[in-house]
């Protein structure tokens, strides 16, 4: 028994973040107006999904256990430096503009995938760059500095 | 007749310069990204959808559209060259294309997929020309109670039809509809799960979601396996490419009938190309008197799934423009960027808006002229591309999601929440719980509520409304039909019935 649950605990996980998802739209949407069938309120479709979500990811998580477990790989490399990548990329764009911020965002997100390969990501870099400012500088006007705010 | 003079307004709209190139450009786009693994059409339409907010309504859904079914001609590519597919519904060309590029056929298969997809891609241009206004004319008596049922069927088909567990599909229908309500309460005002945020007081972006969960989860995903088989770039000829009689022979009937498939398939609500080229796949085995040559290198196991693909794309835009009802997650997105743009499809579009209705039509012929010219004198290129490596492919492909989103709204909090949904997308990969019924349903959530709504309100809360009518009842039937089907012990159950009475018939 013990087993049985261990061998599918990460997806039985998975289930349960569903469900807590759920339960936590139940609970914030009982707070607005529920109203009736004829003149239902704002809180009335968000409360009946969210029902449907946690009773959802409950059979889902039946249903886990009686399917085989399916080993994966996972590496937390490409998770932590695609993440730190675009979250650089959000903190710079508005205070340093385009150059910088997409050379950080080439330069972090490459090392996600070993090896690193400074010079060819370095090119890139500043090719991306480019075509960024005739897209979206040039081409569609958006209001984006290449240096500086 | 009326067509005529509509379908010249048509081409007067899309022969313009300007429509002209943003059509050769969305289907470039379209071959490129369908010829890469790794990115699909989706990522890249969501990718693209800020930057027709910049254009006027008709040149950037023709070039949306064109995005749409170019990847389905380019996704073959990588399917005949390396037996991996450049895009979901051209998994099924793998098992015929790849055995025929290892007898050294690889020019022939190209060709015949790109031929294939043009007979599929016309013949439902064709039905689009002379279906849609009728269909549009029978949905303007629609009521809300009808619209209710028909999305209900679209959700549960789109989560039901595709592989995998159907608890997780429908489950994640679920998730999307409550993501999609995510903003202010459109007939009371009341926001709803906002937390005080205004960036998402007007609702979770779209561009976001569909790029966090086919974007950004997709790399995360392809970061996480082992290394590619990498193509040698051996060149194609033109003369590799040509035919023999008897191939031609074999191709004709399997087209037409993968156009059929795939025009009934696609038209249908929940159901995407993916369904459509397993099924007339599964057709053509069945129908051949020599089932035994399927899987190494058959010419109808790969012209039958190629028309069908690129018939049940074309086929798609019936029910999503005549009735507002999208029919999978990438038609999805178009109806997004549709509404963002102002323009509510519908059954008044084709009279309200006709030089967008007909100017789009008739740029899919012309695409589909251009892909033509793409994917046959210039195949070379596109196979030179697949030589490009990851290494440099995924950074880039970051940089243009990050700017896309950012674009939208000038908002880095919509690129932090793209990344949010990157994650979470990639651990919804990884528990196999799908992502395009997430999307259908985030896109739908707003509109089911509200005709949900509607319907109650004008039957006075009654709830037999969705029965009373015939179209909501036939709906509600139809998609009672899909989830007992997708029952397995149901499904036997059928299976042994049907033996039964075929033995029973042959006794007798």
């Amino acid at each position: 028994m013990t087993d049985l649950i261990k061998s599918r605990l990460p997806d039985l996980a998975a289930c349960a973040v569903l469900a807590a998802f759920g339960i936590a739209a139940i609970w914030i949407g009982a707070g607005y107006p529920i109203g009736t069938i004829n003149r239902m309120g704002a809180g009335f479709f968000p409360v009946a999904a969210s029902i449907g979500v946690v009773a959802l990811a409950i059979a889902a998580a039946i249903e886990t256990l009686f399917a085989e477990p399916v080993a994966q790989t996972f590496k937390f490399r490409p998770l932590i430096f695609i993440s730190v990548g675009i979250f650089a990329w959000t903190r710079l764009i508005d205070v340093v503009g385009l150059i910088p911020s997409t050379f950080a965002l080439i330069l972090l997100s490459g090392l996600a995938k070993p090896p690193f390969r400074p010079v060819s990501l370095t090119i890139s870099a500043a090719l991306l760059c480019l075509a960024g400012y005739l897209v979206f500088v040039l081409g569609l006007k958006m209001p984006l500095t290449l240096l500086g705010r | 007749m009326d067509t005529i003079a509509n379908l010249g307004l048509g081409f007067q709209a899309a022969l313009s310069f300007e429509n002209l190139m943003f059509c050769l450009l969305g289907v470039s786009l379209g071959t490129f990204v369908g010829v890469l693994p790794g990115i699909g059409a989706l990522a890249t339409i969501s990718m693209c959808l800020p930057l027709t907010f910049y254009l006027d309504p008709v040149p950037g859904m023709i070039m949306l559209a064109g995005i749409f079914y170019g990847a389905q001609y380019g996704s073959s590519t990588a399917s005949i060259l390396l037996n991996l597919p450049g895009s979901a519904p051209a998994a099924i060309t793998c098992l015929d294309g790849y055995p025929m590029a290892q007898k050294g056929r690889a020019g022939v298969a190209l060709f015949i997929t790109t031929i294939a997809s043009f007979v599929g891609g016309s013949f439902s241009i064709l039905l689009m020309i002379g279906f849609a206004p009728l269909l549009a004319d029978l949905a303007i008596g629609f009521s809300s109670a009808d619209y209710f049922s028909i999305m209900v069927l679209a959700l549960v088909a789109a989560s039901t039809l595709s592989n995998g567990s159907f608890i997780k599909g429908i489950a994640m229908v679920a998730a999307g509809l409550v993501l999609g309500l995510v903003g202010t309460d459109i007939s009371s005002g009341v926001p709803r799960y906002t937390f005080g945020i205004i960036d998402i007081s007007d609702g979770i972006s779209l561009v976001a979601v569909a790029m966090g969960l086919f974007g950004v989860a997709e790399i995360l995903n392809n970061l996480m396996q082992d290394e590619h088989a990498v193509v040698d770039a051996r060149s194609i000829t033109f003369k590799s490419l040509l035919p023999t009689r008897q191939d031609m022979r074999e191709f004709w009937p399997a087209a037409g009938r993968g156009s059929v498939i795939g025009a009934i398939v696609g038209m249908l609500p929940g159901t995407g190309p993916t369904i459509a080229t397993f099924m007339s796949y599964s057709a053509e085995k069945r129908l051949s008197r020599n089932p035994g040559k399927f899987g190494k290198g058959a010419i109808e196991g790969i012209s039958s799934p190629e028309a069908a693909n690129n018939s049940s794309v074309q086929a798609a835009f019936i029910p999503t423009l005549t009735l507002g009802i999208p029919g999978d997650a990438i038609m999805a997105v178009i109806l997004g960027g549709m509404l963002i743009h102002g323009i509510a499809p519908g059954p008044q579009l084709i009279a309200n808006d006709p030089v967008l209705f007909w100017g789009v039509i008739a740029s899919f012929w012309i695409g589909n002229i251009f892909l033509l010219i793409l994917n046959i004198p210039l195949i070379g290129v596109w196979v030179r591309l697949l030589t490009v490596p990851y290494h440099l492919l995924y950074p880039a492909m970051l940089f243009f999601i990050c700017i896309g989103v950012y674009s939208v709204n000038n908002s880095t909090f919509d690129v932090v929440l793209t990344l949010i949904f990157g994650v979470v997308g990639f651990g919804m990969m990884r528990f196999d719980f799908p992502a395009a019924p997430l999307l259908l349903g985030f896109v739908l959530g707003p509109l089911i509520e509200e005709n949900f709504r509607r319907a109650l309100v004008l039957s006075r809360g009654r709830l037999e409304v969705f029965i009373d009518r015939p179209v909501s009842a036939v709906f509600l039937g139809l998609t009672l039909l899909v989830l007992l089907a997708s029952i397995p012990q149901v499904r036997a159950l059928v299976g042994l019935l049907v033996r039964g009475l075929k033995t029973r018939a042959i006794n007798e």
